[in-house]
Order: structure tokens, then C-alpha cells, then sequence
């Protein structure tokens, strides 16, 4: 019974305060006990843990293989049950090319391992299928040089035919590129984030076993029982699981201590609400958020907890407060807890409106104070989003995308609040500072402008005296100004919500300005940057990208050279060196090449790597004695740092490895690299768009090397070259190029006795403030902004249980589903639209090229005995048009032939292309083609070369096309469009709704009024319309109702009356009988002079006495008849009743304010009666031309006390004394009942009605009423 | 106020050219470039990030084994390899080539971690370029 008190009413939360440091102290002692048994039983530990990762880790392949063979076994069950049904010459090709099957790779040949149809991928060819040893049901993988895949093969009978099916399924890329459009697939990282371990996988049958005594190998077996692979892994260490059952324990405590801390608020929530000074609250609140957000922040939450973008500080980090905002969500935390923060502290402002009674001495202090205080707080906002801009890695204004990825939206919102939560801060500084000068107890406007003047100079010098003063003069000047006209309104005007919703917009527009104007700032420094970078390239770096890529073959130098046969497709195991290696993530201009012993070139990849600089390998040269390094001298001053390593194929016959990069400014943009293999362009810092620089490179005064689109004249060259240099040799100019004025650096290194100039230049408009970029961001914003308005609203109505399905939420929804709904369907239409245009203008230039590359093989190969391969390589050059020739369904010839040596590209024609053209004769064919997620158009055509017909392929992969708008920017057109439209809709909507629904709402609240006994409504009548015979109607029947009513009262008293008359006179005449009677009886008694006289005037006058007895017993009972009627009372918490009689009043044009200490209030009363004087009350102060009305509700000692105060036109003094008096009244209509009969309720339960103050400038009310205990 | 300050700062810009004539002396560089690299290889040996992030640029290229590849101001940086560092829980590094001399001092290395509870190792590339306060790491390669 002691125990379950302690988790009873406030004490729980001490007890699971209590109840959660003790089980910290617990997990702390359990913590060594549990590294103590993982140390002791660890030989066991590791046996079943190895064995469940082998078990586990041999499922997932199970898994994989059972799908695999399903689908197969599904299909060729299709395949003949609908043989027969189908006349289609095209059977089998549709049927594999079904959606269910297209994350599998289906070929089928004949029996005579003739190709006769397939999906996509190339897997398998009619000798790779000869070569395959399994048997037919058997999986086995087929490592191919790019891809590993599970296969299995089958055969199946279709009428009289038989067909081969080889069914396959990717399960390890063996490449990578760095970019968006790479898929990664790979069942090794698969495995090593399931376990948690370093795994390893041989797809070979005959792979060894590790003899690694730290690593466990287990064989792959198939559904054969072979064995076709092997993977290895590490097994668990003692040291790591000892530091995971550590962390396991820290992480532990960590939440029990959080979980603590919330609930140690709540447990002094009661002692918090009952502080009477509103200053000591509001520092006691921010001080427990203060040292909450430091604990949270202490303990790694949520950091330690999470991984992932959010937590990274690669997007955004500050050193601020110790790393409190070191990634994206760690300031999304901070920013919430300063929003609580100020938004307490503008609370507090303005609840200490006029009550500031400190000497003239102290209250400038306290001004002067907040005065410094608001300038520090400006200053501080600058720097803060200096530090968002700089300190990180998104660029907000250059985001491709339309909608913001998951870093950047966080950071947006976390930017919003935390520029809202420096307003409003600022707004509560002004309140603080303008109460200080209250004119007669008044807030002075006179004095707010003054300080309005004053702040704005004070700014001026507070800025002068800065080293580097934050953001400009004119944002300086806009914050305070708008600061300024929001303290304004809630000043002067009215505060209600909307001055949040201005504050919010004001805030996103500060933040974005400022945001803009250091994204500026950032983009200016990094043309600066971006020539000192490539002044003299590091040529230490390019030696290390060489070794460590040679490091990498080297590594896999076994499974590179496999055996001495042709076999090995080299290009792909050049890509493969080139994706794993720095030369890939670095994208640097380079190529990877395989050489053999005789010079020739087995393989090779190159990327943006110029071909006049290919070398021409002297074998003769080479060092076969291990990795080295060396650099070449070409072209005349172009450096290429190049390193080779040998290799051998079982000690047979060497080969080499071959690394060349270099680094080349003409070579920046990669523009021969195809966009689906293009990676960062890290040399450049990645603020700017390289795009748009113009970079010049001059060698001893003269022109050496150029990149843009802009040819220097020899004027400019010279006017660049002799500019004044800084003594650090650098110099910063501006420089009209085509009329446009660029800026300018320019540095001058002198190195080896020769003179380099580097000059990057950038568009004066591209580092220019301009609209797109802000409503870019502004929009998000109002996304943010708007959701907020939602939340709270649902918040709102959920706290006063006010949801219901309204007439104005019916309205709104009906104006808003009209208007939006075609909206959007607009703009999808639109998008549609645009994107279908913009296809068939990529088809129409594809086929106009396509058509250009006919004629001209027509025109040079028809009449001449070149050879054809010679033509292809003088119309890449002639037409600038990249092709491809099909001949039959096996491509012959492309211009872009190292992708298809790779393998990245299929050799075999596109299976829909070949249906289309050679099975059903059409013509030509368009396809979406793509490299693992990047989608490009594809135009087939056929053409006549010597007399033979060849498929003639043109893409917009390998071909640029230039569109008047991309889908990016029409997505941002109609976002930024459709987005302004629908914010308007909702706005005007929302508007119509409330006017059209206003009349309806106030008549439902004045019937409810009605409902509840108040029959002095009366609702203002609108001038024309059928509202107003509405209204008008209304208020003639509230007036006949209370006519009626009175009339009503008088004639039932009357009657109530004239029946109890008739009832007192029958009860009277029952006693007068016998007491007349008796008296008789005593008169004869004594005119006889009987001697019974005394006896019979004993029995005379008790008799009487009786019967006066009688009478008085009817007099009381009567006058308990005539009483007030019998009150309901029960017990019920006093504060949603006040709710309830505020809420009938929502419709009135009057703001009101409910305040309290307390949670809830159990009082014994009867709620009718007490909601009618609530519901008086309240009345009496509309009437009194109220436009604020403020409730108070405070529990003191046993008694709750409730202040009904106004600002209306008070109690005249004269009458103050009468008002609680029967009768009395100063409305032409009123009955004077009202105060009195509350008065009379209040005292009848042990309460009070009084008159606490009462002036021009208001009135206040006060009951009290015993608390029930 | 301003005058004031102004004033000493043209002081201190005063004793400090003296310093900046003593610093283009190659042995002086040098010197200090021994200074930065050991301060390097303790921070990467204790796997803290302090012992050498007075040395990080505004803008520093960094190219992460964990994917982290990009220019990233000071700030940033500390907390990129201080992260990096504790994850992969880094316990030896020492550099195998540097060059200590201007224009391009760099130096490269074997980084040794601990990750899941596996022992690998990284090649590390740092170069240093110099700027008005000294000389900077501006790049910084983990592979």
C-alpha cells in the first residue's frame, strides 16, 4: 500500500525521477558485470555467435536462390500454359518482358544455344552458355567483370521446340561511381551491416578456406547441394563486444537520466505554477530548458543515437557553445529550446505591462540594459547565420532540386525558428524597455517613437564600434523598424495570434536576406579560393592519387589477372581500378591501362583524360621490379604524374598496370565524360557552379590556357596581366566582359624563374542579390509557417475540445476543395505537358542528327572504297553527333566504344528496340534507355552502309541537347507559381468562410446564450439580405421570449398566490374550529359557574395551545414552500465551466485572456447557476463597451478566486454600493436581478461576490468559493 | 574609442613586422613546419582532433574513407574528424614522406583504426598551404 502511494497524484513523478536514478546507479554496477560474463563465457559466446552468422548469413543467399528459382519455374509454367492461346510471333519476347519479371534476367535459346530472345542485361551468349558446366535446375553464380549474378538454367518444350532458359538475378556490383545515378547493390554490405562484421565472398566452387585463424569460412551451397562459392567473415573480437556491452550500459543511462529529468519537471510543475511572480517563473523555466538542453547535449542525445544525414557534421557544424549545434538536428534542438525561451520571456513582458514600479534611477538601468541587450542580440543573429552559411555544407540558394532534402529542410526549419525566436526576444526587449516610461501608468506612443529614433542610432554607433559589424546598414535598419511596428501592435493595436503569424513572415524574410547577403559574401571568397587552388596544382597530391590507386590494383592484383587466355575483358577491370580508387571520387583527369609485355594495350579506361596525351608505352622502360612513380613533360609545359605496376598471370607472362593523371583547366568540365559516370568536380570548391567561371591561365605574360566560354581579346589580356598586385601577389578587379561586369582574382605566383598568372572570373550577377533566390527559400519557408499556423490551431481546439464539424469548416473545406483540386490537377497537367514537349523536341533534334549521320555514310560511303570505321571517325568530327551501329541485334561500331567494352553499356541490342524493328518492321524506335538510375532518350533508325542494313543508334547520353527549360526549372516555375496561387486560395477562403459563416456562428452562439438562461442578447443587425430577417427575427423572438417569460413568472405567481391563499385559509379554518369550540365551551362553564371550571379550562386551553401549535407548524411550512427553489449541487472542476461560458463569447468582437496557477479546481456548486452568473458577468462588461477581457483564476488557501476584469466604461462611484442591491439597474431594459441573485447564489455556498476596482478604464470583478477538499 | 584602438592596432602591426621579416627565412619555416606535422601526427596517434585544429583553413578539402569528400570551413572540419577519428577508432598513424619545405609542404601516411572490432588501415595525405596567420591544412585525404 506504501509503494503504490508513492507512484499516486505529483509524488509518481518524483518516484520515477527516484525510480530512474536508481536504476542508473544499477545499470552502472550491472555495466562490469556484464563485461565480466561476456570476458568469462566468451569461448561460448563467440562458438554461437559465429555459428549464427554463418547460419544466418548462409540464409540470405538461400533466400535469394529460392526467389530465383520460383520466378523460374512461375515463367516456364506461363510459358506453356498459355502456349497455343497466343498467336503472337512475339510470344516468348513478351512474355519474359513482363513487370513482374524485370528485376531478373531472362535469355532463352534454342537447343542449338542460338539466342532467341531476352529481357535486358547480358548475361550469358551462346559460348558463355556452351562453357557452363551445371546442371539444368542448379544455381550457380556467373561472375561476370562488372556484375555477379545468380543464375540458373533450365529447358522447357513448347510444341515441338526446345528452348534453354537462363534466369539471373545481380547480387555484387563489382564498380562504383560517386554520383546520384549510381545503385549500389551489393550483398557484402549487405552481410556487413546485418552482422556487424568484415565479410568477404568467393564465387568460385573451388574457393579455400581462410586459414586466417581470426576469420570463419563457410561454403555456399546451391539447391543441388554443390558447393558454388564461399564467404568469410571476422568473427566477433572479445574487445569490441566488451566495448558494445559498455556502450549498450552508457546508452542505457543515458535514457534512464533523460527520462528522469522529464519527469523531475513534471513533479515540480505544482510548485512552479503556484510561484506568484511571473519574473522568478520565467527565469526558473529557462533555466531548467537551459540545463536540460546542456544535459541532452552531455549524455549524446540524440547524436549518439542516430546516424545518417541529420547527425552529420559534413552538412552543418559550429564550434558554438562547445559543439551545442554540431550537426543539423543538434541545432534543430537548440533552436526549439531558445524558442521556448523567448517566447516565455515575451509572455512575461507582456503580463508585467504596468506593474514596473522601480525608481526613475533603476528603470533606466533596466532600459538601458535591455537596450544593449537588443543590439547584442542583433549582432548575434548576423553571426549566427554567417555561421549557417559558412559553416556549412549546403548551398540553400543552389539546391537543383525543387524540394529540399532531408539536411536541408531541417536546417531551413531550424533557421525559421530560430530567427523567429530572436524576434520575438527582440519584441519582449522593446515591451521591457517601453514599460520603464509609462506616462501617468499609461504606455506613452510619444516615448516609442523616441525610443524607435534612438535604437535606430544607437545601432549606427553600436555598429562603428564592431571590427566587423554583422549583415548591412539597411537590414540593420529593416530589423529594427519591423520590430518596432510589431511591439507596436501589441502595444497598441490589439495582441493576438496574428502578430505570431507577422513575426513569423518578418522572420523568414530576415533570415533569407541575411542568408543571401553571406551566401554572397561565401561565393565572392570562393573565387578566391578557387584560383589559389588551382595556381599551381599540388603535384605531392597527384603522386599520392597515383600510389594509392596502384596501391588499390595491387591489393587485387590476384583476381585481376586470373589466367594467361584472352579472355579477360581489361577495360572493365580498368573501370573497376578507376571507380575504387581516389582517381573516381577525386575525378581527376586520368586513364588506367593494361599493357603486356610487348607494349601492346590490353584494356583501358580514360576519363578526361586528353588523348593527345596518351602515351605510347615503351616496354622497354618499365621497371618490372615493383610499384613506382615517375612524371612526364608533354605538350610543352603540361605535367601528367604517371606510375605503373607490374603484375603476372601465374608467373607466366608479365603485364603492367598503367596510372596517368594530370590536372588540365581546359579539362575542368569533363565534357567528353557522359553525364551517368560524371562525379564531383572536387578541384573546385563547390560553392560555385563551375559552369558559370571563366578561368585564365597566363605564363609569362601571354595566354596559355583558358576555361569558359569567353575569348580574352589582346587588349584585356594585357590590361590582366598588368594589373597592381598586393604584396601577396594577389589582386582583386572587376572587368567588363561582353558588357557584362565580372569580378575578378588574380593571383601571380612566381616559381623556377617563370611567372604564372591565374585569373577566375565570375558574373557581378551571379554573386548578385536577385529574387529567385529568395523566394526559393521563402517558400519553404511559408510551407513551414503555414504548417505551423495548422498545428497549433489543432493544438488549440484540441485543448478547448472545440473540434467540430462546423458550417465555416464545411465552407472552407468546400471553397478549398473547388479551387485547389484543380490547382494541382492544373499544374500535373502542366508538368505533363512540358515534359512530353520537352521529349519530343530531345526525339525530334535525336532524329534530325540520326537522319545528318545517314546522309553522310551515304554521301562517303557510297561511292568511295573508304573504310567504314574511317567515316564513323570523321562524322563524330564533322557532325559532332555520337553514334552507335547496330548490326542485327550485336552492336558494331560506337563512338562512345569504351562504355560497351566496360560492359556498362549492353553490346546486345535493346530487346524492346529489336521486337519492334526486326521482329514487327518498324522503321524506327524510341526507348528510355538507362545506366543503373540515369534515364536517357534512345533513337533507333535503320540505315543502308555498302549495301547492308545496320540499326543506327543516337542518344541524349552521349549528345547534348539543349531544352528552352529543363524539368527543374519547370518544376520550379509551377512550384513557385502554383504555390502562390494556393497560399492566396487558402487566404481568400479562408477569409469568405469566416465572413459567410460569421451571421450563422453568432446566431449558434446566441442561441446557445439563450439555451443557458441569458435572454438580454441581442445580436447587431446587418443592413440588407435574408440575414438580416434572420437576425432581425431572432432578436424579436429573444424580445418575446422575455416578455413572454415575465409575463409568464407574473401570471404563475399570481396564481401561485391566489391557490396558496385558498390553501392557508382551508389550513386556518381547520384549527379555528375546535379552538373556537373549546373557548365556547369555557364561556358556558363559567356563566354556569360549573364547579368542573377549572378542569374544564385545563382541557380548554391545552387544547388551544394545541391548535396555535398547529397553526405555527402550518405558518412554517408554508414559509419553506415559499423559499428559492432547491439548488443542484455537485462536485466538478471549475475550470473547463469557465472555458465553457468564455467560449459562448468567441463570436464577439472582444479579446479575452484566461489565466491561471492552477491545472483544475474541484468545487461543490451548482453549475447552472453558477455558468448564468459567470455567463452575467461577462455580459455586463460587453455591455459596458469591453474590447479585452481578462479571467484570472488563482487557488488561494481553500478558496479559488476568480477576477472578471475589463477595460470598459466602469461603475459609476455613486452606484458601486447599490449594484449587488434587488431591482437595481442602470440598462433601459434590465430587471436589476442579475448581481443580486448572484451575490445571493455565491453566499448561499459559502462564497462572495465583490467589486475590486472599478474605473474609466475598467472594471474588476472577483468571486470567491470554497475549494472542495 | 575607435582612434584607440586603431592606434594599437597599428602598434601591434607595428611589432609585428619584424616577426613577418623573421618568418620568410626558409629555416624559420621549416621550423615550424616540423611543428604543425608532429602536431598532426599526435592528433591522428590520440585520435584528437585539438591537437591540431588551429591549424584547419577556412576552407579545407577533405576526402573521407566514410564518403565525406568536399571543402568544409574550420568549424566543420573539427567535428567531421573528430567524428571520423572516434568511429574508426584511430590508435596509430605516423607519416611515411613529408616534404617540411615551403611552397607545398605535404605529408603522407598510414593511418591505423579499429573498426568493428577489425584493425585496418588508411593512406593519409595532408598538404599545408600559408596564409596571413601562419601556415593551414588545406587538404586532408583518408583513404
Amino acid at each position: 500500500m506504501q509503494f503504490k502511494k508513492l507512484f499516486r497524484g505529483s509524488n509518481k513523478y518524483f518516484s520515477i525521477f527516484g525510480l530512474s536514478i536508481l536504476l542508473v546507479i544499477i545499470a552502472g554496477i550491472i555495466s562490469p558485470i556484464a563485461e565480466d560474463i561476456v570476458e568469462k563465457s566468451w569461448e561460448d559466446k563467440l562458438e554461437n555467435e559465429t555459428k549464427s552468422i554463418e547460419s544466418q548469413a548462409y540464409l540470405v543467399f538461400k533466400n535469394i536462390e529460392q526467389n530465383l528459382i520460383n520466378t523460374k519455374n512461375e515463367l516456364i509454367a506461363n510459358l506453356k500454359k498459355d502456349f497455343g492461346k497466343s498467336k503472337s510471333a512475339t510470344y516468348l519476347f513478351d512474355r519474359i518482358n513482363k513487370e513482374s519479371n524485370k528485376n531478373y534476367i531472362t535469355e532463352i535459346f534454342n537447343s542449338e544455344f542460338m539466342l532467341k530472345t531476352w529481357n535486358h542485361s547480358t548475361v550469358f551468349d551462346s559460348s558463355k552458355l556452351k562453357d557452363e558446366f551445371h546442371f539444368y535446375g542448379e544455381s550457380f553464380f556467373s561472375d561476370r567483370d562488372l556484375v555477379v549474378y545468380l543464375s540458373v538454367k533450365d529447358t522447357f518444350s513448347l510444341g515441338s521446340d526446345s528452348f534453354i532458359i537462363v534466369q539471373s538475378v545481380p547480387i555484387e556490383k563489382k564498380y562504383f561511381i560517386g554520383n546520384t545515378y549510381y545503385n549500389k547493390l551489393s550483398i557484402k554490405n549487405k552481410l556487413e551491416n546485418n552482422f556487424d562484421t568484415q565479410f568477404k565472398i568467393n564465387f568460385s566452387h573451388n574457393a579455400k578456406p581462410s586459414m586466417d585463424g581470426r576469420e570463419y569460412s563457410a561454403s555456399i551451397t546451391n539447391n543441388f547441394g554443390n558447393k558454388i562459392g564461399q564467404f568469410t567473415f571476422r568473427k566477433p573480437t572479445r574487445d569490441y563486444s566488451l566495448i558494445e556491452t559498455g556502450n549498450f550500459f552508457t546508452a542505457l543511462q543515458s535514457l534512464l537520466l533523460l527520462n528522469g529529468i522529464v519527469f523531475l519537471a513534471f513533479g515540480f510543475r505544482k510548485d512552479f505554477l503556484a510561484v506568484e511572480n511571473n519574473f522568478y517563473k520565467f527565469l526558473l523555466i529557462s533555466f531548467y530548458l537551459i540545463v536540460f538542453r546542456v544535459l541532452i547535449f552531455m549524455l549524446g542525445i540524440p547524436s549518439e543515437f542516430l546516424s545518417g544525414k541529420l547527425v552529420s557534421a559534413g552538412y552543418f557544424s559550429s564550434t558554438f557553445g562547445y559543439g551545442i549545434v554540431k550537426s543539423p538536428i543538434e541545432f534543430f534542438i537548440t533552436a526549439v529550446i531558445f524558442f521556448l525561451i523567448t517566447y516565455k520571456a515575451l509572455n512575461y513582458s507582456i503580463n508585467s505591462i504596468g506593474k514596473s514600479n522601480f525608481k526613475t534611477i533603476y528603470r533606466i538601468l533596466i532600459a538601458a540594459f535591455f537596450v544593449i541587450l537588443f543590439l547584442i542580440a542583433l549582432r548575434s543573429f548576423g553571426a549566427s547565420i554567417r555561421s549557417v552559411i559558412f559553416d556549412s555544407s549546403l548551398r540553400y540558394f543552389k539546391d537543383p532540386d525543387l524540394l529540399p532534402n532531408s539536411p536541408m529542410a531541417l536546417m531551413q526549419l531550424s533557421v525559421l525558428i530560430f530567427s523567429f525566436s530572436v524576434l520575438i526576444g527582440c519584441i519582449s526587449f522593446l515591451i521591457v524597455i517601453i514599460n520603464q516610461f509609462r506616462k501617468n501608468n499609461k504606455l506613452s506612443k510619444l516615448y516609442f517613437v523616441l525610443l524607435f529614433i534612438g535604437l535606430q542610432i544607437l545601432g549606427e554607433v553600436y555598429d562603428l564600434t564592431q571590427v566587423s559589424p554583422q549583415g548591412t546598414p539597411l537590414i540593420r535598419i529593416l530589423f529594427i523598424t519591423l520590430t518596432f511596428l510589431i511591439t507596436y501592435r501589441i502595444l497598441f493595436v490589439k495582441h493576438d495570434n496574428l502578430n505570431f503569424i507577422f513575426t513569423a513572415f518578418a522572420a523568414s524574410f530576415f533570415a533569407i536576406i541575411i542568408m543571401n547577403h553571406y551566401n554572397l559574401q561565401l561565393e565572392k571568397e570562393s573565387i578566391k579560393y578557387t584560383a589559389l587552388e588551382l595556381t599551381w596544382p599540388n603535384e605531392n597530391w597527384l603522386d599520392f592519387i597515383v600510389l594509392e590507386t596502384l596501391s588499390v590494383a595491387a591489393e587485387e592484383k590476384d583476381k585481376l589477372i586470373t589466367n594467361s587466355n584472352n579472355k579477360n575483358n581489361y577495360s572493365a577491370k580498368a573501370f573497376n581500378i578507376w571507380g575504387n580508387s581516389l582517381l573516381q571520387k577525386e575525378s581527376v583527369n586520368s586513364e588506367v591501362v593494361f599493357i603486356d609485355s610487348s607494349g601492346n594495350v590490353l584494356g583501358e579506361f580514360t576519363y578526361g583524360f586528353p588523348k593527345k596525351y596518351k602515351e605510347n608505352w615503351n616496354v622497354s622502360e618499365l621497371n618490372y621490379n615493383g610499384l613506382y612513380t615517375f612524371e612526364r613533360i608533354i605538350g610543352g609545359n603540361q605535367k601528367v604524374k604517371k606510375g605503373v605496376l607490374p603484375v603476372h598471370d601465374y608467373g607466366l607472362e608479365a603485364k603492367f598496370i598503367c596510372v596517368s593523371v594530370m590536372y588540365d583547366i581546359n579539362s575542368l568540365l569533363f565534357s567528353e565524360v557522359p553525364e551517368f559516370i560524371s562525379t564531383r568536380r572536387a578541384i573546385v570548391d563547390s560553392t560555385l557552379n563551375i559552369n558559370s567561371l571563366k578561368i585564365f591561365e597566363f605564363k609569362n605574360g601571354e595566354l596559355i590556357s583558358s576555361f569558359g566560354d569567353y575569348t580574352l581579346s589582346d587588349s584585356e589580356i594585357d590590361s590582366l596581366v598588368n594589373v597592381n598586385f598586393s604584396a601577396d601577389g594577389s589582386a582583386w578587379i572587376t572587368a567588363a566582359f561582353n558588357d557584362e561586369l565580372h569580378y575578378i582574382y588574380l593571383v601571380n605566383a612566381v616559381r623556377e624563374n617563370s611567372e604564372k598568372i591565374l585569373a577566375v572570373a565570375l558574373k557581378e550577377k551571379d554573386v548578385s542579390w536577385n529574387l529567385y533566390d529568395f523566394f526559393k527559400v521563402f517558400f519553404v519557408h511559408s510551407i513551414y509557417i503555414i504548417l505551423g499556423i495548422v498545428f497549433v490551431s489543432i493544438v488549440y481546439l484540441a485543448k478547448q475540445r472545440a473540434f467540430k464539424y462546423s458550417f465555416r469548416s464545411k465552407l472552407l473545406a468546400a471553397f478549398l476543395f473547388i479551387s485547389i483540386i484543380p490547382l494541382f490537377l492544373l499544374a500535373a497537367y502542366i508538368r505533363d505537358l512540358t515534359e512530353d514537349k520537352n521529349d519530343e523536341a530531345i526525339i525530334y533534334k535525336l532524329k534530325k542528327r540520326a537522319d545528318r549521320a545517314g546522309k553522310y555514310f551515304d554521301t562517303y560511303l557510297s561511292s568511295s572504297t573508304i573504310n567504314p570505321e574511317t567515316v564513323y571517325k570523321k562524322a563524330v568530327y564533322d557532325l559532332g553527333i555520337n553514334f552507335t551501329l547496330f548490326d542485327g541485334r550485336e552492336m558494331v561500331y560506337s563512338t562512345d566504344s569504351e562504355y560497351y567494352e566496360i560492359e556498362l553499356l549492353s553490346r546486345r541490342l535493346n530487346p524492346v528496340v529489336y521486337n519492334q524493328m526486326m521482329n514487327k518492321g518498324y522503321n524506327e524506335s524510341i526507348v528510355k534507355e538507362n545506366v543503373d538510375n540515369f534515364y536517357y532518350n534512345s533513337f533507333y533508325t535503320r540505315v543502308n552502309i555498302l549495301d547492308k542494313e545496320f540499326i543506327l543508334n543516337v542518344n541524349d547520353a552521349f549528345n547534348s541537347i539543349l531544352l528552352p527549360m529543363s524539368e527543374t526549372e519547370v518544376d520550379i516555375f509551377l512550384f513557385g507559381s502554383y504555390s502562390l496561387a494556393g497560399l492566396l486560395i487558402i487566404i481568400f477562403s479562408t477569409v469568405l468562410a469566416n465572413q459567410i459563416s460569421s451571421p450563422i456562428r453568432k446566431l449558434t452562439q446566441a442561441t446557445n446564450s439563450v439555451a443557458h438562461g441569458d435572454l438580454d442578447i441581442q445580436l447587431e443587425e446587418p443592413t440588407r439580405g435574408e440575414v438580416k430577417d434572420l437576425i432581425t427575427g431572432f432578436n424579436m423572438m429573444v424580445n418575446e421570449l422575455k416578455r413572454s417569460q415575465a409575463e409568464l413568472a407574473k401570471a404563475e405567481r399570481e396564481t401561485a398566490w391566489k391557490e396558496m391563499a385558498k390553501q392557508v385559509a382551508h389550513e386556518i379554518k381547520n384549527p379555528l374550529t375546535p379552538m373556537k369550540l373549546s373557548v365556547q365551551q369555557l364561556i358556558i362553564a363559567k356563566k354556569d359557574g360549573s364547579d368542573k371550571f377549572d378542569h374544564i379550562f385545563e382541557k380548554v386551553t391545552e387544547t388551544v395551545i394545541k391548535q396555535i401549535e398547529s397553526l405555527k407548524n402550518i405558518a412554517s411550512e408554508f414559509s419553506s414552500f415559499a423559499r428559492m427553489p432547491g439548488l443542484k449541487v455537485e462536485l466538478f472542476d471549475l475550470l473547463p465551466l469557465v472555458n465553457e461560458s468564455v467560449n459562448l463569447f468567441n463570436e464577439e468582437s472582444v479579446e479575452f485572456k484566461i489565466e491561471k496557477n492552477i491545472d483544475s479546481v474541484k468545487i461543490e456548486a451548482d453549475r447552472d447557476q453558477l455558468k448564468r452568473s459567470l455567463i452575467n458577468l461577462i455580459r455586463n462588461s460587453l455591455q459596458a463597451n469591453s474590447s479585452s477581457i481578462k479571467v484570472d483564476i488563482k487557488s488561494i488557501d481553500e478558496f479559488v478566486i476568480i477576477n472578471i476584469s475589463d477595460n470598459g466604461k466602469g461603475v459609476d462611484p455613486a452606484n458601486s454600493d447599490k449594484i449587488f442591491e434587488d431591482n437595481f439597474t442602470t440598462k433601459e431594459k434590465g430587471m436589476g436581478l442579475g448581481l443580486s441573485m448572484t451575490k445571493r447564489y455565491l453566499e448561499n455556498l459559502g462564497g462572495e461576490i465583490s467589486l475590486v476596482k472599478s474605473s474609466v478604464s475598467g472594471t474588476t470583478f472577483q468571486i470567491k468559493i470554497p475549494i472542495s477538499v | 574609442m575607435i582612434i584607440i584602438r586603431r592606434i594599437a592596432l597599428l602598434l601591434l602591426l607595428g611589432l609585428c613586422i619584424p616577426l613577418k621579416a623573421q618568418i620568410e627565412d626558409p629555416a624559420v619555416h621549416t621550423a615550424i613546419l616540423i611543428d604543425v606535422f608532429r602536431d598532426i601526427e599526435v592528433g591522428f596517434n590520440r585520435g584528437d582532433v585539438s591537437e591540431f585544429s588551429k591549424y584547419l583553413d577556412s576552407r579545407t578539402y577533405l576526402s573521407l574513407s566514410n564518403g565525406i569528400s568536399g571543402f568544409y570551413s574550420s568549424n566543420q572540419s573539427f567535428y567531421i574528424l573528430k567524428d571520423f577519428l572516434k568511429d574508426f577508432s584511430a590508435f596509430n598513424f605516423r607519416f611515411t614522406n613529408k616534404a617540411e619545405l615551403p611552397p607545398s609542404p605535404f605529408g603522407s601516411g598510414l593511418l591505423r583504426f579499429n573498426f568493428r572490432g577489425v584493425r585496418k588501415s588508411s593512406l593519409v595525405f595532408i598538404s599545408l598551404k600559408r596564409d596571413d596567420e601562419g601556415w593551414k591544412i588545406s587538404q586532408i585525404t583518408i583513404n
